[in-house]
């Protein structure tokens, strides 16, 4: 394991952060890269993923909740949902975008030798949930409720397990990815959703059945 | 020597602790069984498709390719973000999606 204790782990982070040139980022500093992507072009029917029950969770996930408590905790105080407004939006698509820019995508087995283990890509390399995780602190870090950003698991296009950010917002889900710069509304991912973390305790629960109408299996 | 049972199962035990957990699928293994399992489907759909509706052939794909979709799910449960839980339970989903996925990539067209 990198990190011993939280303390240290909020130290590195931070530093990682700084290196990135990512952290404490002002809401306005992240508006001005992100037109492309208009919150006026947001769908008018929000949609969202239904959650059908507990799942059992990653085990990686919950040696990465050992060290990073405060990344798991949920604060029920917090709004479930994100309000969105074109500030939020453009912080969400520019975080997506610069953190999928920044950080090197490398498997856990190529990088560490392992076959699984979460963290914040500290040192600039890391794999799906990584990118995801750093993108949350931050995101949290401009001030987003967390417990509306739920770390979720899919199948994707090539058949195989991956971990996204799910944006739990008043315009519907909204997935956070490595593989697109591309913000998208949950169904038009063409992912299968399995589960995600909770909005009510440190644990996950099951996502429902139906797979998104519209498949991005040829991309 | 024969070992008392509990002695042999401590052994066992601090072996398996030692061994540590089994084997994970490799890399790309899920997605390699992933792309048989649509070529399986692919092929298959195109021969029945000369005999039969398409809703009706991209049954029957689905069907002839039960040991290719088999290999597919018990490659991808070696995924560390899933368990044997999850893999049954999105298994519907994951044929609604090859069904969909045969019908949108072979258009309206006759085959």
């Amino acid at each position: 394991m990198r990190f011993a204790g939280s303390k240290r782990v909020s130290v590195s982070a931070r530093r990682a952060l700084g290196r990135l040139a990512l952290g404490g980022l002002a809401l306005a500093a992240l508006a001005a890269p992100a037109a492309a992507q208009t919150y006026a072009a947001l769908p008018a029917v929000p949609s969202a993923a239904s959650v059908s029950g507990e799942a059992r969770p990653i085990s990686a996930w919950v040696t990465f909740c050992q060290s990073y408590a405060a990344e798991c905790a949920v604060d029920r105080s917090e709004p479930a949902s994100i309000a969105l407004t074109p500030a939020t939006w453009n912080t969400i698509v520019s975080v997506n975008r610069r953190v999928n820019k920044a950080v090197r995508a490398m498997t856990d087995m190529d990088h560490l030798s392992v076959p699984d283990r979460w963290d914040m890509a500290e040192d600039g390399i890391g794999d799906c949930e990584d990118f995801q995780l750093l993108k949350r602190h931050m995101l949290a870090e401009a001030g987003l409720p967390r417990r509306a950003m739920r770390m979720t698991v899919v199948i994707d296009e090539k058949g195989e397990g991956h971990a996204v950010l799910t944006l739990i917002t008043d315009r519907g889900d909204f997935i956070l990815d490595n593989k697109t710069s591309t913000v998208l509304p949950w169904r038009q991912t063409g992912y299968a959703f399995i589960k995600r973390e909770s909005q009510d305790a440190v644990g996950w629960v099951s996502l429902g059945r139906a797979p998104s109408p519209t498949t991005t299996a040829n991309r | 020597m024969t070992m008392r049972p509990p002695r042999r199962l401590a052994l066992c035990m601090l072996a398996a602790a030692l061994l540590g957990p089994a084997p994970r699928a490799l890399a790309g293994e899920a997605a390699d069984r992933h792309q048989v399992w649509h070529g399986c489907l692919q092929r298959s759909f195109t021969l029945q498709a000369a005999l039969s509706s398409r809703s009706l052939a991209a049954d029957s794909a689905l069907r002839a390719c039960r040991d290719e979709e088999a290999a597919y799910l018990s490659a991808l449960s070696g995924s560390p973000l899933l368990d044997a839980d999850d893999i049954s339970r999105v298994r519907p989903a994951l044929i609604l999606r090859a069904r969909g996925w045969l019908l949108r990539r072979n258009g309206a067209r006759s085959l």
